[in-house]
């Protein structure tokens, strides 16, 4: 399993997090809040759809709102291979984090 | 409750559901509306319109990121597609390209000539605040201008003293000396003040800038004469000798001039140890102008305002009572001294202004008719592909896909084309370099412009010409277009019937132009001169020692048979530099004044060139007095004195005494046909005259010119120089003869360019009408009248173009031939002939295409339905 990048891992878990509410707009503005990065309106798109591609995400339009004229809303959900990699991931992360006490005292944060 | 909505902007909306792609428009509109509610809410309605179209823009990278522009799968079949289609029409493609090709390098040649010619002397620091002082002495007409560059000799002191805004002003002068060590070799050199170099910045080698001319015997090397003086010694301090008598030390080395200084100089001798100059500094008067004054203006002061003072200067300082003509002092910037022109004495290389207008007018002229043509044939080229777009629609291209293959593959060959050009002025340069005399090299990041403005004309050309089969032909419905109605929309057809009618006419003007000057050429060569110059010979006399021996000289020469005849004078028939004013008595009227050229001239002169006496008798040895009073007039003297010619023999004027004319002759063109016949006087020679004039004959001319050389050699030690006198004639031409070389050669690219283009365009129309042509056949025409036919609408546009370009022709020759006093007559047959020629090229262009259509058998044109 090729590793996934941050970002795409920081996406992912998101759409985890908001569950119902994956939708395209609301994981912009969580990322925002997280890491203060503000995508446009049409970049959100652009790893979200690499995330698709990849198998890793799916998605479906919903129409729900009547702000939006008529026009679905876009939600994402974590697919059971997005599920694996997270899992996947996870696990390499604890290994690389596996470090001697020393080592780890220095780079503790508390 | 919500709020009213407030409105999105309508423009933007169509715009991304332009750009969207499908399976996402809806969704983003969506977004976008969302959001612009939002922020309408949070920030009122402004904000949000702004807000709205700041994120359309922050998101158009995502956009074409998305879509499959970028999807490289394409990519290689547009690339495979497009070197087919330019293999496929092989002729077409390689007429299309390099007449692009040809218009790129001629524009790329000439704006690098233009941009070279323009750069002189911009190598100087503070080169921008470097003037020089000329003056207008308003009446002094000399070789057809009152304007002079030379100026006083203490000018340059007196403004730095004066003006405050001046903060070096120096003086300098050309000389062209004898120079060597062991050997000498005449080299071009500058007299200069000691400041020199505070207004002209040298890199200095050896020495220093301060003190490199402060001791009047020093002179300062360029590093290539150093090196030929002194090879690889050390140059400081050794001593060089200057026409053979003066001695100077040499005192720094400077490094050599860089090829766009108009000032020309391989080393620079102190004014401190100049004769003349040493005397008009001892004076307070100014008295003689003969040196030129560069000076470095305070930054930001205006050149106007100082001019403005000079009038006071020359009030305080100018010794005038006598002289009849005011002087007008003014300044000009040192970027304008290379392309200065009609100013006397002037100082520099010079360049012609004229052809930096002309070339870069025929520049621009030829790469628009270059880059009509291309995108003309493009575009009427890619009406055959339509059947290939409708094709690529049907299984399932989109528009994007579309617009994105046609306009890249137009922009790829054009972006060949300009590859072509590149390889192609690299090869012609030296040749055009040579023409025009100057060294340019192809460096085309030189300029901040030409770079960037070629890739952009190649850019927008290649847009245009790809333009139809992107835009319009993918918006075909693919049905229509496969089953074949094709769409060839006859306001195509005005467009290029014009840029045909335009292309011709340009030709036509320039083929005229040609020979207009072909003509004046011929007619200056063999126009009566009222003096004979074949077979001449003249040998500059350098050196006293010649002077003094010239009749022993004479006597032996004559001896030969190779020389018939020899003669002597101060001036040579083709340029009489000397004038002066005679009648200028104290307390005369000014009106008696004439200002008159001036020579002295041997006893055989008139015979020897022939110049013929009208009233009076020759100069001669019979009558001794005539050594001091004998002087001959020409026509136009005496006329100017209120005579006729019968009269004036006998008559008398004032010059440096009372002056008797003993004889006039006939007027003859002294100097080149641009000006008209002047007054002038000729005298017997005394001490100072400066060549000799042989006629050789033309067998055993190598013998004759060594034994001419060995007996000059004899009494000086100088170079022997001499040059045929028809050579000179023509260097008085050289600028014209340059233009019309200049104008043959852009004649013959224009019409190469136009007839391929008409070549194109008819052979496009006669396959886009092999079905009314086979019809026509069936019915049973002729192949000549269908060839007829075929070609009657372009040679129509041939004879438009000749209509308009005959009065543009007649204009511009008219106002180029008023340059010259004496000058042919426009005559019906100059325009008749290149009409006529241009008409037979396009005839045989156009028959060349229709012939061949004609001659197919009309089953195969026919038989595909």
């Amino acid at each position: 399993m090729t590793p996934i990048s941050r970002t795409e891992e920081m996406l992912l878990l998101m759409v985890c997090k908001l569950e119902e509410d994956a939708f395209a707009m609301q994981i912009r503005e969580e990322v925002k809040a997280l890491t203060g990065k503000l995508y446009s309106i049409g970049g959100i798109y652009v790893p979200l759809d690499r995330l698709v591609s990849k198998g890793l995400l799916k998605m479906e339009d919903v129409h729900d709102s009547e702000e939006r004229m008529g026009r679905p809303r876009r939600r994402f959900l974590i697919t059971s291979k997005g599920i694996s990699v997270l899992q996947e991931t996870r696990k390499m992360e604890n290994a690389m984090w596996n470090l001697p006490a020393s080592v780890l005292k220095r780079l503790s944060t508390t | 409750m919500s709020k009213p909505k407030p409105n999105i902007p309508k423009l933007g909306q169509k715009l991304l559901s332009w750009i969207l792609p499908e399976n996402k428009k809806d969704v983003l509109l969506g977004d976008f509306a969302e959001y612009h509610a939002r922020v309408a809410d949070k920030r009122g309605r402004f904000a949000a319109f702004l807000w709205y179209w700041g994120q359309l823009f922050a998101s158009l990278p995502s956009f074409i990121h998305n879509s499959s522009y970028f999807g490289g799968i394409m990519l290689k079949n547009y690339f495979v597609v497009a070197v087919r289609n330019l293999k496929k029409n092989k002729g077409y493609s390689f007429i299309n390209i390099s007449g692009l090709a040809i218009g790129l390098a001629s524009f790329i040649i000439i704006f690098l000539f233009v941009e070279h010619e323009l750069s002189y002397d911009n190598f100087y620091e503070d080169s921008d605040q470097i003037y020089r002082v000329y003056q207008r002495q308003i009446g002094n007409e000399y070789i057809g201008t009152d304007y002079f560059a030379v100026t006083p000799a203490s000018l340059a002191s007196i403004m730095e003293r004066e003006y405050p805004e001046v903060t070096h002003a120096t003086t300098l002068e050309y000389q062209n000396a004898l120079i060597g060590v062991d050997e000498s070799s005449f080299e071009d050199g500058l007299w200069a003040a000691p400041n020199f170099f505070d207004v002209f910045s040298h890199t200095f080698l050896q020495g220093d800038p301060e003190n490199a001319l402060t001791n009047p015997e020093s002179v300062v090397l360029t590093e290539s004469l150093a090196r030929k003086l002194f090879k690889d010694e050390n140059p400081i301090g050794k001593t060089i000798t200057r026409r053979n008598r003066f001695e100077h030390t040499v005192t720094a080395v400077i490094k050599d001039l860089p090829v766009n200084s108009s000032l020309q100089f391989s080393f620079i001798t102190s004014l401190l140890s100049h004769n003349t100059y040493k005397e008009h500094m001892a004076m307070d008067k100014w008295n003689g102008n003969s040196f030129h004054t560069f000076f470095k203006l305070l930054k930001g002061s205006d050149p106007d305002q100082l001019a403005q003072k000079f009038p006071a200067l020359v009030n305080k300082y100018g010794d005038y009572e006598d002289y009849p003509f005011k002087d007008v002092y003014q300044a000009q910037p040192l970027s304008e001294l290379h392309l200065a022109s009609h100013i006397n004495f002037d100082i520099g290389l010079k360049g012609n202004p004229r052809y930096v207008y002309w070339f870069s007018f025929i520049a621009l002229l030829i790469l628009a008719l270059a880059s009509i043509n291309y995108m003309n044939l493009a575009i009427a080229r890619s009406i055959n592909r339509a059947k290939e777009v409708g094709l690529r629609k049907a299984i399932g291209a989109r528009r994007e896909q579309l617009v994105f293959q046609y306009l890249s593959e137009s922009l790829l060959v054009s972006f060949l084309a300009l590859l072509l050009a590149v390889a192609l002025a690299y090869f012609i340069l030296p040749t055009f370099a040579n023409l025009v005399e100057r060294s340019i090299a192809l460096n085309l990041s030189g300029s901040a412009y030409l770079l960037p403005g070629l890739l952009g004309l190649v850019l927008i050309v290649g847009l245009i010409s790809g333009s139809y089969p992107a835009f319009f032909m993918s918006a075909f419905r693919p049905t229509q277009v496969l089953k074949g109605g094709s769409h060839t929309g006859s306001s195509k057809m005005s467009l290029q019937k014009m840029l045909i009618v335009g292309q011709y006419g340009i030709s036509i003007v320039l083929i005229i132009s040609s020979l207009v000057i072909y003509e004046q050429f011929q007619f200056i060569q063999k126009k009566e001169l009222g003096y004979s110059k074949d077979q001449v010979l003249t040998i500059e006399i350098r050196d006293n020692e010649v002077r003094r021996n010239f009749r022993n000289l004479k006597n032996e020469w004559l001896t030969k048979p190779e020389i018939s005849d020899v003669t002597a004078s101060r001036h040579l028939p083709v340029s009489f530099s000397s004038s002066t004013i005679i009648n200028d008595r104290d307390g005369s009227d000014e009106s008696d004044d004439l200002a008159i050229y001036v020579t002295d001239i041997d006893y055989n002169f008139l015979d020897f060139y022939g110049i013929e006496l009208v009233a009076g008798r020759n100069i001669s040895l019979d009558f001794p007095t005539d050594a001091q009073e004998g002087y001959i007039l020409n026509e136009t003297a005496v006329r100017a004195l209120g005579w006729e010619p019968e009269e004036a023999v006998g008559q008398e004027f004032t010059h440096e005494g009372t002056e008797k004319i003993i004889g006039v002759v006939k007027d003859f063109h002294m100097h080149s046909l641009h000006e008209t016949i002047q007054p002038l006087m000729m005298r017997p020679i005394s001490e100072f005259f400066w060549y000799m004039s042989l006629k050789v004959q033309s067998e055993r001319l190598p013998e004759t010119i060594a034994y001419l050389e060995k007996s000059v050699q004899a009494y000086s030690s100088m170079p022997f120089q001499y040059q045929f006198l028809d050579e000179r004639f023509d260097q008085l031409y050289k600028s014209e003869q340059r233009l019309g070389e200049m104008f043959a050669f852009f004649t013959l690219l224009s019409i190469l360019i136009a007839s391929m283009g008409l070549f194109g365009l008819a052979a496009f129309t006669a396959t886009q009408r092999t079905k009314e042509i086979g019809i026509r056949k069936v019915l049973g025409a002729s192949v000549q009248s269908i060839v007829a036919i075929l070609s009657r609408s372009f040679l129509m546009m041939v004879l438009w173009g000749f209509v308009i370009a005959t009065p543009i022709a007649w204009y511009a020759m008219s106002t180029w031939l008023n340059d010259f006093a004496y000058r042919i007559d426009l005559e019906w047959w100059i325009f008749a002939i290149p009409g006529f020629f241009a008409l037979l090229i396009a005839g045989l262009t156009v028959s060349s295409q229709s012939l061949k259509a004609a001659l197919i058998n009309p089953v195969d044109s026919l038989k595909s339905e």
